[in-house]
């Protein structure tokens, strides 16, 4: 059991439920105590997301020992669709 | 694990390639599984990414509502399904990598722990749309809860199938890696699961933390 939780992929995984737990603080309590929407927060946790997204196709998935072409085509969807979902989160405004 | 001869070459647990798979890796990059399932992945990845485009589009426009009815969904909930498939992919992980280094108790293991916490997120599930579809707030109730019924019940189909490929998986990893197909199908899958979890990542904040 020691060799697969000394595993990178184990890394990996505490990165990811960290990024979890920081988006749902900031997503949660952080929303609560502050007691309105704030932009910020809101992109700082959808790229956190897309992030985690790139952490599972690079270190889950393999893709980082994957042909260029599926680096680049994995990597575009994460930035293009990320970059289309914060933008229209910043776009709506207030929140 | 127990039962299983102790085996100096533990080098193989740190790198998810086979000694050969490797070398072909430096040199000219590996594809896990069938490229066939990469082009459904990312086809399938695209076609939630337009989804996700969708929802936050018709959120820009009706800001209160969303804000307002996502304030009904339980955050535990979502949260602890997060937790199940970052849990279930780092099995499957594992698994892989215990099957190219025909650990035949360890694989099959390692996709039963998968397994179950797939069925985990499932019962989670479930509960939290009885809880809902209890209190009346159903598929047709606004448009948030249309966009969220609609995203999450089609993501569940994709779970319910990476049910059947885990499982098919848990099965034949009893058995070594004997045929270049046993590998493909391997990879193949866990490309596949690895997907359901990454489309769930996207989700859990689309629908429970954004304010």
């Amino acid at each position: 059991m020691a060799t697969y939780l000394r595993h990178p992929a184990t890394v990996v995984w505490l990165i990811l439920a960290a990024a979890t737990g920081v988006s749902w603080w900031f997503g949660a309590v952080h929303g609560l105590a502050i007691g309105k929407p704030d932009a910020g927060t809101g992109a700082m946790i959808l790229a956190l997301a897309f992030i985690k997204t790139y952490l599972i196709l690079q270190h889950f998935m393999e893709v980082r020992h994957a042909p260029l072409p599926l680096k680049i085509v994995s990597g575009s969807w994460v930035v293009l669709v990320g970059g289309i979902v914060v933008g229209l989160y910043l776009l709506a405004g207030r929140g | 694990m127990s039962g299983q001869p102790v085996r100096r070459d533990v080098t193989s647990a740190t790198d998810n390639s086979t000694p050969v798979a490797g070398r072909a890796a430096a040199t000219t990059g590996h594809i896990p599984g069938e490229a066939g399932v990469w082009v459904f992945v990312l086809g399938d990845m695209t076609a939630f990414g337009v989804f996700f485009a969708i929802f936050m589009l018709y959120r820009s426009r009706n800001l209160e509502l969303y804000l307002s009815s996502q304030a009904q969904l339980n955050m535990g909930f979502g949260i602890l399904n997060t937790l199940l498939l970052l849990a279930s992919s780092w099995c499957v992980v594992m698994a892989v990598v215990a099957a190219r280094s025909n650990r035949l108790v360890a694989a099959p293991r390692f996709f039963q722990a998968a397994f179950l916490c797939g069925l985990g997120f499932m019962g989670v599930k479930a509960l939290e749309w009885s809880e809902k579809l209890h209190h009346g707030i159903g598929l047709t109730r606004n448009e948030f809860f249309t966009f969220y019924y609609m995203l999450t019940g089609i993501h569940f189909l994709h779970v319910i199938v990476g049910m059947v490929v885990l499982a098919f998986l848990w099965r034949r990893s009893c058995r070594p890696l004997g045929k270049p197909l046993d590998r493909v199908l391997l990879e193949s899958g866990a490309t596949y699961w690895h997907m359901v979890d990454l489309l769930w990542i996207v989700l859990f904040p689309l629908f429970y933390l954004l304010k």
